[in-house]
């Protein structure tokens, strides 16, 4: 089956119900997608699959076929950081940063449905994300700032 | 933790070099720019070892021609902004631009050797040597530009990676010129003349972190993340209880199992090396093993082991008389304590990759302590520690988790077995029931009142499973007595004239060990939620009866407790079922004082913590915008230490095998961080990455009696012992 991931496209020779996790990692080395839980519990491993946050660790590649898959190594866009990554740079938000490509990952796709989100909102499409080094303020302040920048 | 080994690193056996002549600058190249490049690297010379990228492994400083300065930092990066901190302290005693420092990651070849990254000490203990071998080299360069300019060495200054003539700023030649063409090599042996800190340009400022940026695109490598092409992946056995062994082992039906390559079996080992991560993972479900249980303990065996009776213990401190100030005391008042089994659960687990040919071994991981690593490695396969390399990757957590790194001996164990690289990662099942965990506590504390509502006496009995002790022989135990691990945080600034504290280590069957802070976060929050409790018998102000209890020498300690007071508005009043409380300790040479606020509702029994403030001193701040990242971490962690974090033993068993199990703070209910920093460039820099952890659950109990009046004694305050305590009362 063939994979579009960071717009380029990879043809698998593997079962359809590998998991996306060890496919992105193990096989094409991006191994910007973390991990922390393998059963979808801790956000670590979020990529975007058409836009919506997906946890790879628990997503098998047979579901998706023909769509377009982003990690974090796809974000920038020409050498631009994106707007998210940029915002988490101004606020210092990570600590050890293991779990950062999945927060600005869901991050991202929650600006591109709610451009403006409230402070609950926040919370509701991030609360799933952990974070050891509890940065959780920062990503907060890091959201907001983004959403700003990406208004103006 | 332990400063006495520190010190015993002698700063005179510290060499730096400059200049670059027979230094080999493409192997330096090569690591120039960290990990990105390593990676390259990784890809690229899968099936070569490389040499040592610098002549001498105790190179500790290097000036190029190309203006560049190379500073090999040999603590580990786990996001508490350490390269960055220490490059600060290079450049600004050198006289560099901070952005002339590069900071390469280093592997046990090329690093000085180190204890480990832990404790919170890796600033205060390489900010003098560090000053004294930049100060060294700038001396250096000075004469030599003194020779070159025809100028007496004290008509000079230094600024900017130049050194220029004092009274003719025009006049200056760049460090890169005076050591073009030349290799200088000095060993620092006296003490060269350091900066004033009060011309400090670099130290103290907002430097942004160095490591942030390659975190947020997918380019930096955790331990994790290590790989070379051609690797086979790894699965080890774990017991299924505690002190289980193998009994029988029936190998035969996971030999032919899809891509497995080799199962091993070799003493107390049985693993599976298989092509995919995958194929590892079903080749070991089909190794048929038989285990012999261990015992079934339970958590009444435990509570058991850590008694406080009885005249075992290690008296840590004893002043005056206790036992007549308490007979003699007009109040007495005794409370037990307890805390129970926590775990780090770092983001990242346990994983390594490693590299074992026949004569040598190479191997990735993420660890705090690379060059124990490379002595367990070592043991492990049967090489001498010369020929193994531990190649130390970005920390994706480490908490004290990573002062070990069992994937890394397991992955050397099974490269060995194939003679081809093993990655080896676990799951977070495998991670919470073999890794060690935080031991539980128990307090208890007894205190006198006299007639004025002062402490008369006070003796804090305390019991504790093994921090530090299960990594020292029977001899050394014995010696020490009690684990300073174990009962840091124990011993307090207050002036009680009768006081003893005595501490009971109990060897428990379960491997414990290091957590953020060690004993730190158990015994400060026995300690100032007994001291709250001793205000409330007094009739005094919880802040007002700290402040009284601490004398001149407390003066630091006072300093924070106003400071927090002042910011979280203390004695303001507070809607009905919301409260205040207010802890405070010194550790690390480093003093806090927290206010937390929490709502607890009286119906669920739940708690909000919603604001914590926190004021600091830890002496010269290198870059405060670090140190209040660390204080919202550590008052996150508090807050799940207060509230969340335990593990139970059930059958011999660790009761944790998910996030749902042991669930840490979320994004929901981190509450709100308010920091007060107190500079004191005239203090040496102390310690920051633990010591703001330890009052967070004291200031949260003290709180919920502020709030509804009952006293919580056990983390985590659940709203079922919430609950159980308003009930009671």
């Amino acid at each position: 089956m063939d994979l579009t991931i960071n717009q380029k496209t990879y043809t698998l020779d593997q079962a359809d119900d590998r998991l996306l996790l060890y496919v992105l990692r193990n096989d094409l080395h991006l191994t910007g997608t973390r991990y922390g839980c393998l059963v979808g519990l801790c956000g670590s491993c979020v990529v975007l699959v058409d836009g919506q946050p997906v946890r790879a660790c628990i997503t098998p590649v047979g579901q998706l076929a023909g769509k377009e898959i982003t990690t974090i190594e796809g974000l920038a866009q020409a050498g631009t950081l994106h707007p998210v990554q940029q915002a988490f740079i101004d606020e210092q938000v990570p600590q050890c940063g293991w779990c950062m490509s999945g927060q600005v990952l869901t991050a991202v796709a929650l600006l591109d449905q709610t451009p403006q989100p409230t402070d609950a909102q926040i919370i509701d499409a991030m609360d799933d994300n952990l974070c050891r080094c509890g940065t959780y303020t920062r990503i907060k302040r890091a959201v907001r700032r983004a959403a700003a920048t990406m208004e103006s | 933790m332990p400063g006495k080994e520190v010190k015993k690193r002698g700063l005179t056996r510290r060499q730096f070099l400059i200049g670059a002549g027979g230094v080999g600058a493409g192997l330096v190249v090569l690591f120039v720019g960290g990990l990105p490049v390593l990676r390259q690297y990784i890809s690229e010379n899968a099936d070569s070892f490389l040499q040592s990228p610098t002549d001498d492994p105790n190179a500790w400083l290097r000036i190029l021609p190309t203006e560049r300065v190379q500073f090999l930092v040999n603590k580990m990066e786990m996001g508490q902004g350490i390269q960055t901190a220490l490059m600060q302290i290079v450049a600004d005693e050198l006289d560099v631009a901070f952005e002339a420092i590069d900071a390469p990651y280093v592997s046990t070849n090329t690093a000085t050797n180190d204890m480990g990254t832990f404790g919170s000490y890796s600033v205060s203990s390489q900010f003098p040597s560090l000053r004294a071998a930049a100060a060294e080299a700038r001396e250096t360069l000075k004469l030599e530009a003194a020779q070159r300019l025809g100028v007496a060495a004290s008509a000079l200054a230094t600024a900017d990676g130049r050194v220029i003539v004092a009274a003719n700023p025009t006049q200056s030649i760049s460090y890169g010129e005076l050591v073009s063409g030349q290799t200088i090599v000095r060993v620092l042996k006296d003490k060269p003349p350091l900066k004033a800190t009060t011309d400090f340009k670099i130290i103290g400022q907002d430097v942004p972190r160095v490591d942030i940026p390659d975190k947020l695109t997918g380019k930096a490598m955790y331990g994790a993340d290590a790989w070379v092409e051609g690797m086979l992946h790894g699965k080890v056995a774990h017991p299924p209880s505690v002190g289980a062994t193998i009994r029988r082992v029936d190998i035969s039906q996971a030999q032919t199992a899809p891509g497995v390559v080799k199962v091993v079996y070799e003493n107390d080992l049985v693993g599976v090396v298989a092509t995919t991560e995958e194929d590892a993972l079903r080749g070991l479900g089909a190794v048929d093993i038989e285990w012999t249980p261990g015992k079934p303990w339970q958590m009444s065996d435990i509570d058991a082991m850590l008694s406080v009776d009885g005249s075992g213990g290690s008296v840590l401190r004893e002043r005056g008389q206790v036992d007549t100030a308490l007979r003699e005391a007009s109040q007495r008042i005794e409370a037990t304590y307890r805390t129970p089994f926590a775990a780090q659960a770092p983001l990242e687990m346990q994983a390594a990759l490693a590299d074992v040919r026949a004569d040598r071994a190479r191997v990735w991981a993420s660890t705090q302590a690379p060059f124990n690593l490379r002595e367990q490695i070592a043991q492990a396969i049967g090489l001498t520690e010369a020929n193994v390399e531990i190649v130390p990757m970005y920390i994706g957590g480490g908490y004290g988790r990573k002062s070990f790194s069992e994937a890394a001996v397991e992955a050397a164990r099974l490269s060995k077995a194939v003679g081809q690289p093993v990655r080896v990662a676990w799951s977070r099942a495998e991670e919470f029931e073999n890794g060690h965990l935080r031991p539980p506590t128990h307090s208890r504390l007894t205190a006198g009142l006299d007639a004025d509502g002062r402490i008369a006496a006070w003796e804090h009995r305390q019991a504790s499973g093994y921090v530090l002790f299960g990594s020292f022989p029977a001899p050394l135990r014995f010696i020490f007595g009690s684990d300073f691990g174990a009962t840091r945080g124990m011993l307090t600034d207050y002036t009680f004239a009768n006081q003893r504290v005595t501490a009971f280590m109990a060897e428990l069957p379960i491997r414990t060990g290091s957590w953020r802070g060690l004993g730190l976060a158990p015994n400060v929050f026995a300690v100032e939620a007994f001291i709250d409790e001793l205000a409330q018998a007094a009739g005094r102000d919880p802040l007002d009866f700290r402040l009284a209890h601490l004398d001149a020498n407390g003066e630091r300690m006072r300093a924070v407790l106003q400071a927090a007071a002042d910011k979280a508005g203390w004695g303001q009043p507070l809607d009905v079922g919301r409260g205040r409380g207010i802890a405070c300790c010194q550790d690390a040479g480093s003093y806090v004082a927290q206010v937390a606020e929490v709502t607890v509702n009286r119906q669920t029994g739940q708690v909000k913590v919603d604001r914590v403030v926190t004021a600091f001193d830890c002496g010269l701040m290198i870059n405060p915008a670090t140190i209040e990242a660390q204080i919202e971490g550590n008052v996150m962690w508090g807050v799940g230490n207060a509230l969340l974090e335990e593990i139970r033993i059930q059958d011999g068993r660790i009761m944790a095998a998910t996030y749902k199990d042991y669930p840490i703070l979320t994004m929901r209910d981190a509450p709100d961080v308010e920091i007060v920093l107190l500079n004191r460039p005239d203090l040496p820099p102390t310690g920051v990455g633990e010591p703001p952890i330890g009052p967070v659950a004291a200031a949260v109990a003290n709180a919920i009696f502020d709030a509804v009046g009952v006293r919580l004694r056990q983390t985590p305050m659940t709203p079922t012992r919430v609950l159980e305590a308003l009930r009671s009362a």
